[in-house]
């Protein structure tokens, strides 16, 4: 229904104001729920002055931190280097006990020594002594031989170990 | 009570005798905007407190140091981003789903929250928001919420204002479309 003539030809619906009132205090009611109620969430009801009081000690801990953290920056090189010691004392408690008995090698036979100086019989053939003694290392080994003995030498070497030299 | 400038702020806090009164000046300001904008990417007040410490503690750390290029607000609000962020895909991480996934568990259990409203239209908007990508959620929040400028959350975000408007552009329509094909509220 629309009502005619009465502000200069303009004409409105029936109950527009009504309409238009509570299309404007919903906006209103929008807003306010819009920035008052951040989308719904809330929060519990003394929050805020403890959330303050929390971030206010965080500014004294942080300066507290940083004035730490120097003497720390002293201290850690010696802490460091105690603890190895401790470590290594409790480890090896030996470590620190002087002995006088002198290390000699009288108490061993040729064959525990060629053990030790050559275990598991790597040069026990010639082929593996022929490895290590190449000719650029030979070259360099001064060698003084007689022609005799060369010719002697030569006499006696079996063929195969002259083919390995 | 008197307005703060962010200004004075800064000016308090660089001078030894009045830097306790700068700190205290600059969580009076910011703590419950920082809060608020932190709980809407969060979702649960728990994690919302802890974020907002973390915050400021880099807040507090890295104060001294600012240089003033932007607005304070904005370097704290992107602080805050960052930081709720972090928290975010961490949680995410340690469940194996994506973070848009933990929002999403999130914003179903609000209905049980003790910290949200009961309002239906509220809840029903922020599932819709949750069904964002988490940039546009952001963006939404801030543009819708706060109220700040397309600039300011291009500068937050890093982003450009034409991104900024384009992503907001994106999110009301996808939001207004959630709503219309769940049909919990009608939009005027």
């Amino acid at each position: 229904m629309i009502k005619k003539n009465q502000h200069n030809g303009f004409n409105i619906p029936d109950g527009y104001f009504d309409n238009l009132e509570f299309k404007l205090h919903k906006i209103a009611e929008d807003t306010d729920r819009k920035q008052s109620m951040h989308g719904g969430f809330q929060a519990p009801e003394d929050y805020w002055e403890q959330l303050d009081k929390k971030l206010m000690n965080q500014p004294l801990s942080i300066n507290d931190e940083s004035k730490r953290s120097k003497v720390i920056s002293l201290l850690t090189p010696l802490l460091a280097v105690a603890a190895t010691i401790a470590v290594l004392l409790y480890l090896f408690p030996t470590i620190n006990e002087p002995s006088d008995e002198l290390v000699t090698t009288d108490g061993l036979t040729g064959t525990e020594l060629a053990d030790y100086l050559a275990p598991d019989d790597i040069l026990s053939s010639d082929y593996q002594w022929a490895e290590i003694l190449t000719d650029d290392f030979i070259e360099q080994v001064e060698v003084n031989v007689q022609d005799d003995d060369l010719h002697e030498y030569l006499n006696d070497v079996e063929l195969q170990e002259l083919f390995i030299e | 009570m008197r307005a703060i400038s962010d200004q004075e702020i800064l000016e308090n806090i660089n001078n030894p005798q009045r830097m306790q009164l700068g700190y205290k000046q600059l969580v009076q300001c910011y703590s419950k905007r920082i809060y608020w904008q932190v709980r809407k990417l969060v979702i649960t007040h728990e994690d919302a407190d802890d974020v907002v410490q973390n915050v400021f503690i880099k807040i507090f750390k890295g104060i001294k140091n600012f240089k003033g290029d932007s607005k304070l607000s904005t370097w704290m609000y992107r602080i805050a981003y960052n930081e709720s962020m972090t928290l975010l895909n961490k949680k995410a991480r340690s469940m194996q789903i994506t973070s848009e996934e933990l929002v999403q568990k999130l914003t179903q259990n609000l209905t049980a929250d003790v910290y949200f409203t009961e309002d239906e239209v509220l809840i029903a908007l922020q599932k819709a928001l949750a069904s964002l990508p988490d940039r546009q959620r952001e963006i939404f929040n801030m543009r819708y919420y706060d109220s700040i400028k397309f600039s300011e959350i291009a500068h937050i975000l890093e982003l450009s204002e034409g991104a900024v408007k384009s992503s907001y552009h994106l999110a009301a329509k996808k939001v207004e479309q959630f709503i219309k094909t769940h049909q919990t509220i009608e939009l005027d």
